[in-house]
């Protein structure tokens, strides 16, 4: 385990120093000066040259890159052009609220997605069979800012069941970005249940536990399901990644403040570190949960060992 | 080419014939829907100034925010404008922009798959890695990241979408070239001293066109949602009278509580589109594949 572990981080590292270096040149080679821009109309000539060589500007491009990279191993991802915060307390603000919506979201997706494809597959060619593949093709057809919006203009204002549709809070103003964020994943797992679960079904296995008369339920519990999961915790797994970095779009429409929001933000505000400081720490994000998963699967399925 | 190497040589490799095929996708109702609604975003996207029942930007302040009627079917906007010709209208940028994207994508994709496969080598250790670096990564962020450093325009959004949509299709073409350069077709082809640019083009790249085709409409849905998530996000090229569905959306954000029908109908329409490339790329998957009854 601990081999494979260390093999995985070594093989993770050029990945990772590959975006940095992606990053770090993609901001470079930008037109404009950033002394210009942090400085602003006001700057002179003394004060842009200050900045520029606080900002490491007038070395050469290999040495700022050393001097960056020396920076972020130490966690320094360097200030905020518009708060002038350091980037990595600003991410840091920021993740919370992040994890916060996509755990919430994946739970609710874990609680509908699953059982929807659990029914699907053993009532195959049923209206519920039906139902559940329509909710797959609609999950992943809708755009989740409209369905937001819609949800906003549904549940807030004309029903008036949620009264505050946007802001942050652990009330009633988490509920519409983890169901608009959960539905994308809903179709997913319900899609992979029910097709894994189909193939599952047609085993020999499970012909033996019913013809040994076991009760459907469980042989559905204790046989068939037990030897899904693992594709289910893939999907699981890969969604809880892409939602805690690709819920900027839910983030966005409820004025949530996570690190999705932060970048739509920091785009528009040119806040070049900002913006170089968040890809890095979604691709962490991204690669370690991906290894996490793999890391989890020898607890489901003895068979794999590493 | 002689009968003998023509026969070891299919055009195509485990596609049911063209009429079968044909028979398979239109047998299949989800697919005729998909088609449908495919066709009908194009009709609009083509012809939307004779189809539109007004000027989408004629701005008219007295008719400032109206509710659906006969003579406004979706109602108004902010500056008196007809959403109904908007969302006609709106279709010319969401296709234009997803399709010359994915081609693009799809093209340098299948390029760079077809030499990488064929040649192997340092190449493609060097390539694939790339490929790793990209799809490791989510799609949306880079995009965004890019097109926020590049500046939305465009060609800036069609080259963000192309970057991330060229490493999957690499993928996808890269593993069927590594079998198919072993195949006997491509062995006799060789032996008979065919050059590998005469192999890769002319005996191998037709083996593969399906799966990518398949890919290609399967995964346009995708694009139209990402093109429509970045002008939604203020980073879409549309200028700004020009009508686009997600800038609609994003403008139609202050009035929720007051003109529901502002941001319902470009939602659908983005809705339907997306559902239709799906249901349209589900369809020829099956119908394209050999196994499915």
């Amino acid at each position: 385990m601990t081999r494979y572990l260390v093999s995985r981080i070594v093989q993770l590292l050029p990945t990772i120093l590959g975006i940095y270096l992606l990053t770090f040149f993609m901001m470079r080679i930008l037109p404009g000066d950033p002394a210009q821009f942090l400085e602003g109309d006001r700057g002179d000539e003394q004060s842009m040259a200050e900045t520029r060589r606080r900002l490491r500007l007038d070395e050469p491009i290999l040495v700022q890159l050393a001097a960056y990279l020396g920076d972020t191993l130490q966690g320094d991802l360097g200030r905020s052009f518009i708060t002038n915060q350091p980037v990595s307390d600003m991410i840091g603000r920021a993740f919370v609220p992040t994890i916060q919506l996509a755990l919430t979201a994946t739970t609710i997706a874990l609680i509908l997605g699953v059982p929807l494809g659990v029914v699907s597959a053993v009532r195959q060619n049923s209206i519920w069979d039906a139902l559940s593949r329509l909710v797959a093709l609609v999950g992943v057809s809708i755009p989740v800012f409209w369905l937001g919006l819609q949800m906003q203009v549904i549940f807030g204002v004309q029903l008036k069941w949620i009264p505050r549709i946007s802001g942050y809070g652990i009330d009633e103003r988490l509920i519409l970005p983890a169901i608009s964020a959960s539905l994308g994943m809903i179709a997913l797992l319900t899609r992979i249940t029910r097709s894994t679960l189909l193939d599952v079904l047609n085993q020999d296995y499970i012909r033996t536990a019913k013809s040994k008369g076991l009760a459907n339920l469980r042989v559905l519990t204790r046989h068939a399901l037990v030897n899904a999961l693992l594709p289910i915790v893939t999907v699981w797994g890969t969604s809880l990644a892409g939602l805690l970095s690709g819920a900027l779009l839910v983030e966005t429409i409820f004025s949530w403040p996570g690190m999705g929001r932060l970048l739509v933000d920091s785009i528009g505000a040119r806040d070049y570190p900002m913006i170089q400081g968040l890809v890095i720490a979604f691709a962490l994000i991204y690669a370690g949960i991906n290894l996490l998963i793999d890391l989890f699967y020898p607890f489901i399925d003895p068979r794999i060992r590493y | 080419m002689s009968a003998k190497t023509a026969a070891l040589m299919p055009e195509t490799q485990h596609v049911p014939s063209q009429n079968r095929f044909l028979r398979r996708l239109f047998s299949n109702p989800t697919t005729l829907i998909g088609l449908t609604l495919v066709l009908g975003a194009l009709v609009c996207a083509i012809f939307a100034p004779v189809i539109a029942p007004k000027d989408p930007y004629a701005r008219d302040l007295s008719k400032y925010v109206l509710a659906p009627s006969a003579e406004h079917l979706f109602g108004t906007d902010d500056v008196g404008r007809d959403i109904l010709s908007r969302v006609i209208y709106g279709a010319q940028i969401s296709l234009k922009i997803s399709l010359i994207a994915q081609g693009v994508g799809i093209l340098i994709g299948v390029f760079v798959g077809l030499i990488t496969g064929y040649f192997g080598g340092w190449l493609d250790t060097l390539i694939m890695r790339v490929v790793d670096i990209v799809m490791a990564f989510p799609l949306l962020i880079i995009v965004i990241a890019l097109i926020g450093v590049l500046g939305p325009s465009e060609n800036n959004i069609i080259l963000g979408l192309a970057v991330v949509i060229w490493p999957n299709t690499t993928r996808l073409v890269r593993s069927q070239v590594l079998s198919l350069k072993e195949a006997e077709f491509v062995t006799a082809a060789r032996s008979l001293g065919s050059a590998d640019a005469g192999i890769i083009f002319r005996h191998i790249l037709p083996n593969v066109i399906s799966p990518v085709v398949v890919y290609a409409t399967l995964g346009l849905g995708g694009i139209i949602l990402a093109e429509a998530s970045l002008s939604f996000l203020g980073l879409g090229s549309a200028q700004q009278a020009t009508p686009s569905w997600g800038k609609m959306l994003t403008e139609s954000r202050a009035f929720i509580r007051s003109a529901w029908w502002m941001p319902l109908y470009p939602g659908i329409a983005i809705l339907l589109t997306v559902l239709g490339f799906n249901l349209l790329g589900d369809g020829l998957r099956d119908a394209l594949d050999v196994r499915s009854k």
